[in-house]
């Protein structure tokens, strides 16, 4: 428990000497899937994935529009606007596949509560807000293998 | 003697002490019983106070977007740490199961529209959808069409039941659709239907122009649809089983009205491969018997391939069909065609793109010499561009240059201002 505070803290103080914001993919506590390719993680805020490995929905977890961490969703996960976005996930929809879970949360510590939870929820969150204390009780998810603050983590 | 009756009195309270134990122990299952529903009572009461809090917080946002569920922070206001939280481990959003409600409306200006030499504001369709979640399992999805243009009275304005569902979600393997869906025959039906927001051009592909407005692919249908995955790793393959019968509707006389609700099967196969995101490559198999006038019918089959790729910025849509009639000893008519969209974003909000359409007939007797009557278009050019105003309105304009064969080629151009709400 101890070895993962003080890693947390690593990975904060990386993220904060590194300059840019860096963004954390985040889970809850009891999923598995804490290794996750870019191209998962974007199938899974697109709506193409709906549901874990274990059969529970996906409940995608944005933040406001205007927020850093919704910014670096659409550009840097997703490499769509914002009306894309919102086509896509409509059409996902219309086209009878079913509703796609999308919950907009105004703030970092909501996003995290919402994450710790709901076990089907994956969040994207600036790294610094990990220090929060709503933050403690999810998981951070290797992205490509890397988490933040790594040499090629590719979510900065 | 006395001996005799202390042994007894020993031996009745041995016996007697197992009946109290277990009256105690009855006496204890039953207050756990009623502490056990009085907290069930409880926790029922507090789930509906959080889902009313949930909604509250949720119209006060003002976020537009109807796809998403937005909720207020609630802990902006009162900082909680989480740990300490109580909601149940395996809980859902709140509102998962509410009552969703989607419409779709476009506003044109068309020049030259089919050839004539029109020059007009034009209200587009009116479209509404909605998807009700009524059990886990169960979902309900209707779709309904007013169509209000070129129609002399109120009355007379059509209200088209698009699309009528019950969806039984099954699994990942098996849903199951009753009711009237749109047939898998090729992408652009599935992924298009109505709601001219949703699609980057003005116009549809020719191929599939609506039953209605004289479209020859039978792009609804009423009946089974079974779709799923198929257990087949990073090839992402999809199945679409389809049993049902051609449905009837649009105004009479008109070219491709099927008279007769003849049984139809239809099966596709798709993929989405996990290696490229955005890929989709696939096929279908559509076969019925097709009534153009009473008490006739003859075999149609359909098949079609689609390669289609949109992913980062890119819209490159690519299908192919090939449609056959066959009414011996009437003769016989085969239609390929295909088109070619390609599309690509510049900036945020621009996205240009062009799109060809070719189809070709070959037949004989009199199958083969009314194939034009259903397919009177040759090929087609359109050019556009496509202007995201916002998140929900988009601004389109487009010009077609169309080959015919039953009236002089045409040029023709559009402007759209299409929204959802």
């Amino acid at each position: 428990m101890r070895s993962a505070i003080l890693a947390t803290m690593l990975l904060i103080g990386l993220a904060r000497a590194a300059g840019p914001p860096s963004f954390a993919v985040v889970v809850h506590q009891s999923n598995p899937r804490v290794d996750l390719r870019l191209a998962e993680v974007r199938a899974y805020f697109g709506g193409s994935t709906t549901r874990w490995p274990n059969g529970s929905n996906v409940v995608a977890v944005e933040r406001s529009s205007g927020s850093p961490a919704f910014r670096c969703l659409l550009e840097r996960v997703l490499n769509m606007t914002a009306s894309e976005y919102k086509r896509n996930l409509t059409r996902i929809e219309y086209s009878g596949g079913g509703r796609v879970n999308v919950k907009t949360l105004n703030t970092e510590g909501a996003a995290c509560k919402f994450v710790f939870n709901v076990p089907g929820a994956i969040a994207l969150i600036e790294t610094a807000s990990l220090s929060l204390a709503e933050c403690n009780g999810v998981q951070i998810v290797r992205v490509n293998g890397k988490l933040p603050g790594e040499e090629g983590y590719p979510l900065r | 003697m006395a001996r005799c009756v202390w042994v007894c009195a020993a031996m009745l309270i041995a016996a007697r002490t197992p009946v109290l134990a277990q009256e105690n122990k009855d006496e204890v299952i039953q207050k756990l019983i009623a502490r056990v529903e009085a907290l069930e009572r409880e926790v029922a009461e507090l789930k509906q106070a959080s889902a009313k809090s949930t909604q509250t917080t949720a119209t006060a946002t003002a976020d537009p977007a109807p796809v998403k569920e937005v909720a207020a922070a609630p802990a902006a206001a009162t900082p909680a740490p989480a740990p300490e939280t109580t909601e149940p481990a395996n809980s859902e959003p709140a509102d998962a199961s509410r009552f969703d409600f989607r419409g779709f409306a476009d506003v044109d200006f068309d020049r030259n529209v089919a050839g004539s030499s029109s020059k007009k504001f034009a209200l587009g369709e009116v479209d509404l959808f909605t998807t009700t979640q009524i059990s886990p399992r169960l979902t309900f999805l209707a779709e309904a069409a007013l169509d209000t243009d070129s129609e002399v009275t109120v009355g007379s304005i059509p209200v088209d039941v698009e699309r009528l569902l019950l969806q039984v979600r099954g699994n990942d393997y098996f849903n199951l659709d009753i009711g009237s869906y749109r047939t898998a025959i090729g992408f652009y039906n599935t992924a298009y239907l109505r709601g001219e927001w949703l699609q980057t051009a003005v116009t549809r592909p020719l191929l599939f122009t609506f039953e209605e407005n004289g479209g020859f692919l039978p792009l609804h249908n009423v009946g089974l649809s079974a779709n799923g995955a198929i257990p087949a790793g990073d090839f992402g393959l999809h199945y679409v089983v389809e049993v049902g019968s051609s449905r009837n509707y649009g105004q009479p006389g008109r070219t491709g009205f099927d008279l007769e609700d003849n049984a139809a099967f239809n099966f596709a196969l798709y993929s989405r491969p996990k290696s490229i995101p955005g890929l989709e490559i696939g096929f279908s198999v559509y076969r019925d018997r097709l009534s153009p006038v009473p008490a006739y019918s003859m075999g149609r089959r359909i098949w079609t391939a689609h390669a289609v790729y949109q992913a980062h910025r890119w819209e490159f849509l690519n299908e192919a069909m090939l449609a056959e009639f066959n009414g011996p000893p009437d003769g016989y008519a085969h239609v390929p065609g295909f088109y070619s969209q390609l599309a690509y974003r510049v900036g945020g909000k621009w996205t240009p793109y062009f799109r060809y359409d070719y189809s070709n007939i070959y037949g004989r007797g009199v199958v083969g010499a009314g194939a034009p009557q259903y397919v009177p278009w040759r090929n087609a050019e359109t050019g556009g561009i496509r202007f995201d105003l916002t998140e929900s309105v988009a601004l389109k304009f487009e010009l077609g240059h169309d080959v015919e064969r039953l009236q002089p080629n045409f040029i023709q151009a559009a402007m759209q201002l299409a929204f959802t709400f």
